[in-house]
């Protein structure tokens, strides 16, 4: 059964909100593209990536481009029928990287009887991590000819299958990556007596990662080794304390050297 | 939130003011006063002859803020005052100024005890200690 699917990653869509070819980002230190192919590799299956920027062909799998450009996912489903063989895809979008192996397996067990199969996970469904079946190409065509161009309409009109995996799966792995903003935290970095002198500066921004809870006296040790020397305190906002919580946005944090007032 | 700060060396005037203005106060019957004055410690066979004193400003007159509510939760006390010098003081001139007052003798003598001790271990202020020919080191508090 596992034979018959081809892994389809939807890499065509625009990124205007991250300014960069979404599926090229780093998340936990690769490109979220490479996530997808990784797991592709653990379960054994072919992949292929839809994309209209060359830049995606350093991964080694092939790339091919929609032929339907700038009518979102639709477009990106029909090429993988139209560059694959197998009987069903296996569709993935390049911004949700920590969809793991043991999810796309659930979905497959699950999809026999139907023309797509879609997890659910609490109120939301989400139509790129699904199977579809080449049954489906020509009513996708003729959606697309009538302009309907959103995959939750197609889903709603054929033999499909939402399958609840609420209880089943944590709903982290189904979190996708839309702005530079899910990724880093911008902020004003002070710092004071020996350490800006050190340093070199007083203000300055940094971008920290924050996709995970962050320690920042790791963060700022590795990435300034000579304060593993030196005491300091660290404060987030102007409260004292060193975990930058995932996906916190502070105005500020302070890295403030051994107090000497009075 | 009271501006804690003061630019440059906390003059013997402003200190002789601040107790003139507590005369209407007749209700004080003590007052305490803590002088912080910047030492001439020799390091390394180098004189201090300045501290530059720099801080960050919104998170200490918090932390005096702070301070100030914890003293008076804690004393029984008719009115507290703290500054701070920012920037230069030379040696010998002052620094630091606390200046509490209470009916009672013995009030102001173990609040000002505890408003100094909280300063110097909760107030983010830096000093850089400096010598005659222009280098410097960093002061901590002991």
């Amino acid at each position: 059964m596992m034979k018959d699917i081809t892994i389809v990653i939807l890499a065509g869509g625009k990124s205007s909100r991250i300014g960069q070819d979404k599926g090229l980002i780093s998340v936990n230190g690769k490109p979220m593209v490479q996530h997808l192919i990784d797991i592709a590799k653990v379960l054994k299956l072919n992949t292929i990536i839809i994309a209209n920027n060359s830049d995606y062909e350093s991964f080694n799998i092939p790339v091919y481009e929609d032929d339907y450009k700038e009518i979102g996912p639709l477009g990106g489903i029909h090429a993988g029928f139209k560059n694959t063989q197998t009987s069903k895809i296996f569709v993935l979008s390049c911004d949700t990287p920590f969809i793991t192996a043991g999810l796309i397996k659930y979905i497959i067990e699950a999809s026999n009887l139907y023309d797509i199969t879609i997890p659910r996970h609490g109120s939301k469904t989400h139509p790129l991590i699904g199977i579809y079946t080449r049954d489906i190409v020509k009513p996708l065509l003729n959606t697309i000819s009538h302009k309907k161009l959103k995959v939750m309409t197609l889903i709603d009109n054929l033999n499909s299958s939402i399958v609840d995996v609420t209880e089943l799966f944590s709903s982290e792995i189904f979190e996708n990556i839309n702005t530079q903003k899910d990724l880093y935290a911008k902020v004003q970095l002070k710092s004071f007596g020996i350490i800006s002198d050190r340093i070199n500066k007083v203000d300055m921004t940094l971008s920290i990662p924050n996709k995970k809870q962050v320690n920042l006296r790791n963060y700022f040790n590795d990435k300034w080794p000579f304060l593993k020397d030196i005491s300091y305190t660290i404060a987030i906002d102007q409260e004292i304390r060193e975990e930058l919580n995932k996906n916190e946005h502070p105005n500020e944090i302070a890295i403030l050297p051994p107090f000497a007032g009075g | 939130m009271k501006k804690c700060f003061k630019e440059g060396a906390i003059t013997p005037e402003f200190i002789a003011n601040s107790i003139a203005h507590h005369q209407v106060k007749t209700n004080i019957g003590a007052h305490q006063i803590f002088l912080g004055q910047v030492r001439s410690d020799i390091i390394d066979n180098k004189e201090v002859v300045a501290i530059d004193y720099s801080a960050h400003e919104e998170m200490a007159n918090k932390a005096f803020h702070t301070i100030r509510e914890n003293t008076f939760n804690q004393f029984d006390l008719a009115c507290m005052h703290i500054y701070h010098s920012i920037g230069l003081v030379k040696a010998g001139e002052i620094c630091l100024f606390v200046f509490v007052s209470s009916a009672h003798r013995k009030m102001v003598q173990q609040a000002i005890e505890f408003v100094v001790e909280e300063i110097k271990v909760n107030a983010p202020v830096f000093g850089k200690e400096i010598f005659k020919d222009d280098s410097h080191v960093w002061k901590v508090n002991k």
